[in-house]
């Protein structure tokens, strides 16, 4: 009985005591907290084409649909039976590319670029034998260094960098009266590749 | 009952609950000066001595002064009516004052996302935001907790009372942003195109003392307790 007493009393004395215990385990700490940001304008380049096809000729001009000045510049493939060659005023041959001598502004047109596919037959009727792919590229012609600075060439005019364009692409048609315009392909771009554009 | 009434009547029996009445009306009045003394009891002044912790952001755009928690954060990156130009690099200095009386261990959240209007945008890249952080100050990554869009780095060192460290020195939105399209039927349309990008920034200070438990239970983050000194307080973390 007298032990069962002092166990009571002491039980008044620990069970006070241990309702601070909680707050004693808490420990200093202090948080900050905050966040911003803006809206990133791309410039929203694009670009039409148009082609029109005659005389094993495909002739072609680009129009800046766009937002912003863009330079462009097109490429073509064939078989080796049938070479291609290149004709227009304003077109420069640059690597394996046909570039534009001018960045192209906005609601401008190209002059116009012939590819001939040279050395068919009089009789060729096999359309598909002459299937020619050709990719067209555009890239926004003022584009900035890390510093803010515009990206220049050698002699000062505003440089393309080509590993930021959009590629287009299309074929010669298989009925060469035809005219074609351009179409959309099916694969949608992954992020962090170049890709995008028509193919007709 | 003729005897209830003569004793009733009675001059003894008046003056006897006349002084009951009076003895119970002085007792009421105790009663109320006890509780306005035990009111004022629980009011007395004590002072009290204690250590405070807090941490400070502090972010500086550019050339501008410096802005201790700024309430929003790259207000002055650019002047008025310019706009973002992606490939640039901007100045955006961000450090870590401990503006409290007692050191302590910092951790760092970043999280980095786009948004189209209010809309957290989940289908494109955080990495083309890319705030260069300076690990080398000091900081070290906690892999296992960053992800793509969130990173967290700790100072592996306890920040002393008026100390600070800078964290991250500039900001850039990579130029790829301009070349992811999606083709639509009448060309391609620029997923990044209106898009806001969004920088979030957490800073937590948490006490030395006792750094393990202190750490676990505010992080939730389990360090080597193995070179603490008596008080507890590690001189490097080093995270299990």
């Amino acid at each position: 009985m007298k032990l069962n007493k002092m166990i009571l009393a002491a039980a008044a004395v620990v069970l006070p005591l241990s309702i601070g215990a909680g707050s004693a385990l808490a420990y200093f700490t202090d948080n900050v907290s905050s966040v911003g940001g803006y809206a990133v304008e791309v410039g929203a380049p694009d670009t039409e084409i148009t082609e029109t096809f005659g005389d094993w000729t495909k002739h072609v001009t680009i129009r800046n649909t766009g937002e912003v000045p863009v330079y462009v510049r097109v490429r073509a493939f064939s078989g080796g039976l049938y070479p291609l060659t290149y004709s227009g005023t304003g077109w420069t041959k640059n690597g394996d590319y046909y570039e534009y001598h001018v960045a192209l502004g906005v609601g401008e047109t190209t002059s116009g670029l012939d590819i001939k596919i040279e050395g068919v037959p009089q009789d060729a009727t096999d359309k598909d034998a002459f299937n020619v792919v050709v990719i067209y590229e555009r890239t926004p012609a003022v584009q900035y260094m890390e510093d803010g600075s515009v990206k220049l060439d050698d002699e000062g005019n505003p440089m393309p960098d080509w590993n930021y364009s959009v590629k287009q692409e299309s074929e010669f048609p298989t009925d060469p009266k035809e005219t074609v315009s351009p179409e959309v392909p099916e694969e949608p771009a992954e992020p962090g590749q170049t890709e995008g554009g028509d193919e007709s | 009952m003729k005897k209830f009434r003569k004793f009733i009547s009675s001059p003894k029996v008046t003056l006897a609950v006349f002084g009951a009445a009076a003895v119970l009306l002085l007792f009421s009045s105790v009663g109320g000066a006890r509780a306005a003394l035990t009111y004022y009891s629980e009011n007395h002044m004590t002072e009290l001595e204690t250590q405070t912790i807090d941490v400070t952001l502090i972010e500086q755009t550019g050339e501008n002064e410096a802005v201790s928690n700024p309430e929003a954060l790259l207000e002055n990156l650019i002047p008025d009516g310019e706009k973002i130009k992606v490939g640039v690099k901007y100045a955006e200095k961000l450090s870590v004052q401990n503006t409290g009386e007692i050191d302590q261990y910092v951790r760092v959240t970043i999280y980095k996302y786009w948004v189209d209007g209010e809309n957290k945008k989940q289908d494109v890249y955080p990495g083309y935001i890319d705030l260069n952080l300076l690990l080398e100050n000091g900081w070290e990554e906690d892999t296992a907790a960053s992800t793509q869009e969130r990173t967290v780095i700790y100072y592996k060192k306890p920040l002393g009372s008026g100390e600070s460290v800078d964290f991250a020195d500039s900001l850039r939105i990579d130029p790829a942003v301009a070349e992811i399209v999606t083709k639509e039927s009448d060309g391609v349309s620029y997923d990044y195109q209106g898009l806001e990008f969004r920088i979030k920034v957490d800073v937590d200070a948490v006490q030395t003392h006792n750094a393990a438990d202190a750490i676990l239970s505010s992080w939730g983050r389990e360090v080597d307790n193995s070179g603490a000194d008596e008080d507890g307080v590690l001189s490097s973390l080093n995270f299990k």
